[in-house]
């Protein structure tokens, strides 16, 4: 069977019924996995979350990591109307600041975070030198970085397997979204080509799972 | 699902940290619209969500295009 090329889907899901679709997936497990490898890497204090979506990750991470407060970032606007009303029910109205900007072209100076995160974006994104280069750019020296991303399988075969594995209790909607999403994933050896292009020499990649991978710097 | 209300309260705290994305300079408020300091791009608050995108932004009078703003004003190549 030949191997899968990269096939890109729509950069913002800004359809009311896209980001709904979206948004009922239930996302706790990775969500909760991604909140533990921030701990482990040391995120703390001012963070940023590229691509927020619906808000479970800023929610979460303020949950479980004292003294942190989080700007979120979306380019889709019904992803942000419902990770607002997500944040204001959790009492996080405090700490979590949500606005509408492109990861490619951030409204950030320099080194204005601790921590930058981002959970399940890259894929979403044509060309990703421009995200990785504006993460970076907007991270402190010496900061925690973690980019986490789905990566694309060998071949068809490999990805259907992972739509029944991880999505086969879903509708047809939320399969395609998943199809659709692993289908235009970069693979690591992918990842590591960009990075390393776009100066993010110090960063390491972790295969995390069966379709999870981590582009991550630990706190210095 | 049914929507809850939305208040149009734009958090100012946010202006610690933005700066506009075409120019990297400091925003100040007016109303509901941000406005950068160099060049004077102006993005609109909307619902209360700030939204920093160069192509939503209104233009200063006397620039035609967002390409002829980044010319003359830009911090960074053409995204």
């Amino acid at each position: 069977m030949s191997r899968l090329s990269r096939q890109l889907e729509p950069e913002v899901m800004d359809t009311v019924a896209d980001a709904a679709s979206y948004d009922a997936m239930d996302h706790t497990q990775p969500n909760e996995a991604f909140v533990g490898r921030l701990i482990e890497l040391g995120a703390h204090g001012r963070m940023l979350d590229i691509g927020t979506g619906p808000g479970h990750v800023p929610v979460m991470v303020c949950g479980r990591v004292a003294g942190c407060s989080v700007v979120g970032v979306d380019l889709s606007n019904e992803m942000l109307k419902i990770a607002r009303r997500r944040v204001r029910d959790a009492g996080c109205d405090e700490r979590v600041l949500l606005l509408d900007a492109d990861a490619k072209d951030l409204p950030f100076e320099d080194h204005s975070f601790d921590t930058v995160f981002s959970n399940t974006i890259l894929h979403h994104i044509p060309d990703p030198r421009p995200f990785l280069r504006e993460a970076y750019r907007v991270l402190r020296p010496g900061g925690v970085l973690l980019i986490r991303d789905l990566y694309r399988p060998a071949d068809r075969a490999a990805l259907d397997k992972l739509v029944a594995q991880h999505a086969g209790a879903c509708d047809a909607d939320q399969q395609r979204l998943f199809a659709e999403s692993l289908h235009a994933a970069l693979t690591p050896a992918e990842l590591r080509g960009v990075a390393d292009a776009c100066g993010l020499t110090d960063c390491e990649i972790v295969v995390d799972t069966d379709r999870h991978m981590s582009l991550q710097r630990r706190c210095r | 699902m049914p929507d809850q209300p939305m208040t149009s309260e734009f958090d100012d705290a946010l202006l610690d940290v933005l700066v506009c994305p075409v120019t990297r300079s400091a925003l100040r408020r007016e109303g509901d619209v941000l406005v950068g300091e160099a060049g004077g791009l102006r993005y609109p608050i909307r619902d209360g969500l700030a939204v920093l995108l160069p192509g939503e932004a209104a233009l200063p009078d006397g620039v035609e295009s967002l390409e002829a703003f980044r010319e003359r004003f830009g911090a960074t190549p053409g995204a």
